[in-house]
Parts: C-alpha cells; structure tokens; sequence
C-alpha cells in the first residue's frame, strides 16, 4: 500500500449528500461524518439522526454549536438514540453527559480556534479520546503539538476554515433592514481591500467562511494524527477527491503554515 | 452583595474606578491579556495597584485570557505564581493550560473562566467548576432564562457583562482578524474587522454587522434577583471620564434597587446619560430575545463624537472657594456645566470666571491639560469631573 493509500485510512471526511458516499468510498475513504440537524452550524448540510442511523459506514457525529441549556437537556434525551462511531463536538458541556449517559464511541473535542499548545491538548486528552488542533497555527507549530500530544490528534486538512460564528442572524438582518428579498448565503468584501469572506447563516446563527480552501496537504506528512480533517461544505466532489488524490485544486491557499499570527504592534 | 466590577487600562483609570464606586477592577497584565495594544500593567504597576485596591477593601483581577500558543507558554507558570504572591485577588482565564497550572501550584488567588470560554450551558459551566474555577463571566449570548438555570444547577458565582461594546461573533469564536490583518484576535490583536464595511451583492451596497452597545439599566434588578454576583463593565481601552460616568452611574442604580427606590424615571435619566457618554446606541441585546434588525447598524461606525468632558479637578480651595480644574474641551465665561464625583451627584453650576496659568483672567479655557481656577462655591474635591449640561433630573421627575 502507498504512502497516500495509507493515509487515505486516516481520511475524515464530512458528507454533504448520502449519495457522495460511494463516490468517496470508490477512492478508498471509509470514514465519515454527518453534521447534525439543529445541533450544528457552519455545514453545507445537516442530518436528522434517523437518518445518521441507517448510515452503515463508520461514521461521526458533528455537534458543533455552542450549546445553551435546552439543547444540552435535549442532546441529554437524542444522544442515546444516535448509534455512531464517534462524536466530534464543540461544546465542553458535553464531557459530562457523554459520561453520565455511557455514551459509547470515541470522543473528540473541536473547540474551533482553541488547542494552540501541546500543553493544552495533553490536559484535554485526559477528558477525550482526541482533539482538533487549531488551523491558524503554523506548519512548524503543527509539527511540534502533534510531537508531544500524549495522544493521536486531528488535524483540518481541506476545506473552507470557519473562522467567525456568531449566534446573530448577520445576513438576514441585513436584508430586512434594506427590505430587500434575504439571502442566507453569500460573499462580502472589505470596501478598502480585497478581502472576501463567505457567509452563511441558519436558524441557529451566521458562519463566516474563508474565502478560499485551505489546502493543508503538507500536513499529511506528519505523523501521531489519528484523522486528517476534510470538510467538504461547499466543495464540489471532484474537487475533495482530487485533493485525496494528491492532485492540484484551485481556489487553495495554505492558510497560516507559513504565516506567523502577530498581536503586539509595537 | 452584587460586585460592580470596572475595567481599567492603567493606573489612572483604575483609581479612578475604585473611587467613582467599582467594588472591583480588573485589568491585564503586559502579556498573556487580550488588550495587548492597551497601556496595561507591568509586575510593579500590579503590586501598586493591589495594595491600593486593598486598602480600599476592594478587589483586583487580572485577565490571563489568550489562547497560549506553544512559544507564549514558556514563562507562563512564573508569573502565575508572581501574580499570586502579589496578592492579586483573581486571575481571570480561558485556556486549560492556565487552570491546570493554577490548581498545580496551589495558588491562592481565585480561578474565573473568561467570557472567551463561552459558557452558555449548566454543564459547561459544571466542567468549569470541577477544574477549580470559583467564578465564570458566562458568555455574552446567555438569556435572562439561561443565567437563571446555569445559577439553579451549579451555584456558581457568576458574572455577566452589563455594559460596553459587544462582539459580534460569540467571543473566541473569532479570528477575522487572524484572516484580514494577520492580528491574531484570541491573543490580544483582534483588529476589529467585525466593524469594517463591506460590499455586498454589487452596486457599491454597504454591508455592516457591528453590534449595537450592551446596555442593562432596565433589567439590572432581574440580573441580581437571578443571582448574578457580579456586574461587568466592557472596556479596559476607555477614558477615565467614560468610567468614571459608567460606574457612578451603575453604582447609583444599584444602590437606588437595594435602598428600593430607583424609579422609572431615574432609570430614564441613567439611560440618557450612559448613551451620551459612549457616543453609541445601546440596547440588552440577549438577555430579553434573540437580538434582531434592531441590534445592530447597517451604516459602518455610528458614532458622533462629544466634547462633554470639561475638566477633572485637581484641587478645591474651601476658604476661597476656588476649584483647580485641568482642562479636556472648551468651555467659556457663561457655560453651563456640572460636577460629579464619587460623593458628589450631578451639581449644576454656571462658570463666572476663569483664571490661567499665569494668574490672568481668561474668557474661554481653550488648551487642553492647561490647569486653570474657577470660581466654585460648590464643595469640590480632587478627581471630580466637570461636563457640559446636557441632562437634568428634574426634567424626568
């Protein structure tokens, strides 16, 4: 088996249609994860978890909501009804009730922007079975987190980065206060640049998406990863299979690998 | 007793917020604090500044709330540790590195959970308090209902943000900044981008999401009643005039709700003179609905600025009934302004003489940080301010 067919094992992949299922599993992809249904945010699409259920593949469930009470009490009631493999969630609330409910399968946190250090990560390891590294990190800090993390960890690899998620309805608003027919997706640009960001919102509240997809290949090379990331939200299927591929994609950038975030201006 | 607790971006202003009625400050250290721009406090400003706030019997936290990234951990566990010898109240925190390294060094200062954790949940909130976590300022998202059943199932002391600028995304969910300006948002750079203006949908559009103010005045009763503990005031990069009035003010409405005798009318005038003051719309944005169409503007920045502060009094000369003022806008012969201070509640009084540096009567003070006299028969003392009259109780009674 070839370096890439081994990390095709590795693949995490998020579906957006049942029917891409075959299309991924043809290339050799075996893992996925269906967002679910009013308890996430920020996907191209949702599934109830009846539907999730008769999924047959080893699958993840994505709850990737900030949670108030009555979704945690209402989670407390579905999550003994969703058979999976796993859950990838984002809410810590959920350390809890995975373990008084005996919720079986792995547990993975993905506080979207949180878990910079290894230091972190190894502390948040003693709770789940693994975490999502941030993606505004570089190649080399990457490098260094999955080195020391005590456990295997996840790391985003394709995809559209959310990089804003607010609970506030940000497009419709706009648009009722302009009386203008509302669009629940779409692009906005700095009046004084050329930065874009892509914005979808649902009942649930509005994501701001980067402009182009994160094309993390070079990750792939590093090791104590227990999945490789791919969301393919808003992602044509050729396009997610030639990046399992190996092969070119355009539209990409490599987010931060090579950028160093500054704060201090001085 | 619910804790009134006041920002403050340096020494001056955090004086100022422990005079003008804050039970509590807190403020950011020259790193690891989301305000890594701001002036903020070194190690020797944070041991000045504690041994004044306990000599106030007040309290002070100090905000170690970035998300670490593996080069700013290296000095970390030292200066957690300084900070607890210091005597510092709280540190106040969002990345479990920092909780793990609080609970390992036994430190005696408290563990809060910073707003950037975004607890919004009992559970959430539970997890917190099994790490050690005495406090958490829940997120700013977190209904009237919400606050209510995280304080029925855990217990918890909480803290919520009753004033200030509001983020537009739930905090830490953000790294616009990260995008457009390369600023890293969760260690202390965020640029703001939230607060641009953008194109939308062509024909030169103007698409804006900025949130509106935060503002609780009407609903401060109900947050004490649901057993909030404390009360928080955004903004560590405002002026001292600006917390100076925010913190009067709330400290006047607290008092008046405890004493039984805040009024509607009262609550009106507060309004009035805490909008004034920001120069932005406020509204209670989660706490009573889901924020709407009328939350936010539409228009980019909506802020027409003021020249209401007139002057901070340095002196009062009680035999002779002369105020030393140092001068922050103009004012004439004829204008008609108002002290307040921390015993003093909004004076009217007309200036009828202005006395310069060199001893000269003047018309007009027109240079800014010039220390001038005035004649002042009203009983002054040192850090009262002087504003324009804008507003007067008796309009509203």
């Amino acid at each position: 088996m070839s370096v890439q067919e081994k990390k095709k094992t590795k693949f995490l992949v998020t579906i957006n249609n049942i029917k891409d299922l075959e299309i991924y599993k043809k290339v050799g992809i075996s893992t996925f994860v269906f967002a679910l249904k009013d308890y996430s945010i920020g996907y191209e699409n949702t599934f109830s978890y009846e539907e999730i259920n008769n999924i047959n593949d080893k699958k993840y469930v994505l709850i990737n909501q900030v949670l108030d009470n009555k979704k945690i009490d209402n989670l407390k009631e579905l999550l003994p009804k969703i058979n999976a493999d796993g859950f990838i969630f984002e809410d810590i609330g959920l350390i809890n009730v995975f373990k008084e409910l005996n919720i079986n399968g792995n547990k993975i946190l993905f506080m979207n922007h949180f878990n910079c250090n290894y230091e972190s990560v190894n502390i948040w390891l003693n709770y789940v079975d693994s975490v999502f590294i941030s993606n505004e990190l570089t190649y080399d800090e990457l490098k260094d987190i999955t080195m020391k993390s005590n456990k295997e960890v996840v790391l985003h690899v394709f995809g559209y980065n959310q990089i804003m998620y607010s609970k506030r309805k940000l497009l419709s608003n706009y648009y009722k206060y302009n009386n203008l027919d509302i669009k629940l997706k779409n692009t906005i640009k700095d009046k004084a640049s050329d930065i874009k960001f892509n914005v979808i919102e649902d009942d649930n509240g509005t994501v701001f998406l980067s402009n182009k997809i994160f094309n993390g290949s070079r990750l792939l090379d590093l090791d104590n990863v227990l999945y490789y990331y791919i969301n393919t939200s808003f992602i044509n299927t050729d396009d997610v299979i030639s990046f399992i591929n190996g092969n070119d994609i355009d539209n990409t950038d490599n987010g931060f690998l090579d950028t160093k975030t500054i704060y201090k201006l001085k | 007793m619910v804790e009134l607790l006041s920002p403050a971006g340096d020494f001056e202003r955090l004086k100022i917020a422990y005079l003008y009625g804050a039970d509590a400050v807190y403020v950011g250290g020259q790193d690891y604090s989301l305000r890594a721009n701001a002036h903020n406090f070194s190690i020797d400003d944070l041991t000045e500044a504690t041994k004044f706030a306990h000599k106030l019997n007040k309290k002070i936290y100090v905000t170690v709330n970035i998300v670490f990234h593996n080069d700013d951990i290296k000095d970390l566990e030292k200066y957690l540790i300084k900070l607890d010898e210091i005597g510092i109240d709280a540190i106040i925190v969002s990345d479990i590195y920092v909780m793990n390294l609080w609970k390992k060094n036994n430190l005696k200062m408290e563990l809060h959970v910073s707003t950037q954790a975004s607890s919004l949940n009992y559970e959430t909130v539970k997890f917190y308090q099994s790490l050690g976590a005495k406090r958490i300022v829940l997120a700013r998202e977190a209904s009237k209902e919400n606050i209510k059943k995280i304080k029925d199932e855990t217990g918890a002391d909480l803290e919520c943000f009753i004033h200030g600028a509001m983020c537009t995304s739930i905090s830490g969910r953000c790294v616009l900044s990260n995008y457009a300006t390369n600023r890293d948002s969760n260690r202390g750079g965020c640029a703001q981008v939230c607060r641009f203006s953008f194109d939308i949908d062509g024909d030169n559009n103007t698409y804006s999401m900025t949130p509106k103010d935060l503002n609780m005045v009407p609903y401060i009763k109900e947050m004490i009643d649901i057993g909030v503990n404390s009360l928080k005031i955004e903004g560590r990069m405002r002026s001292i005039y600006y917390i100076a009035t925010v913190i009067k003010t709330y400290r006047q409405i607290i008092d008046k709700i405890m004493n039984n005798s805040l009024t509607l009318e009262y609550s009106k005038y507060y309004l009035d003179i805490l909008n004034r003051c920001a120069n932005r719309d406020s509204t209670p944005q989660f706490f009573d609905k889901e924020p709407g169409v009328n939350e936010q503007y539409y228009l980019g920045r909506e802020e027409v600025s003021n020249q209401d502060f007139l002057g901070l009094v340095l002196d009062y000369d009680e035999e002779n009934q002369i105020a030393t003022i140092e001068e922050r806008n103009y004012f004439e012969v004829g204008t008609t302004v108002e002290f307040f201070g921390p015993k003093l509640d909004a004076t009217t009084f007309k200036i009828e003489k202005i006395i310069d540096e060199n001893e000269e009567e003047v018309t007009a003070a027109r240079h800014p940080k010039e220390v001038l006299k005035i004649k002042c028969p009203i009983k002054l003392e040192k850090n009262d301010m002087m504003r324009l009259k804008i507003f007067d109780i008796k309009d509203y009674l």
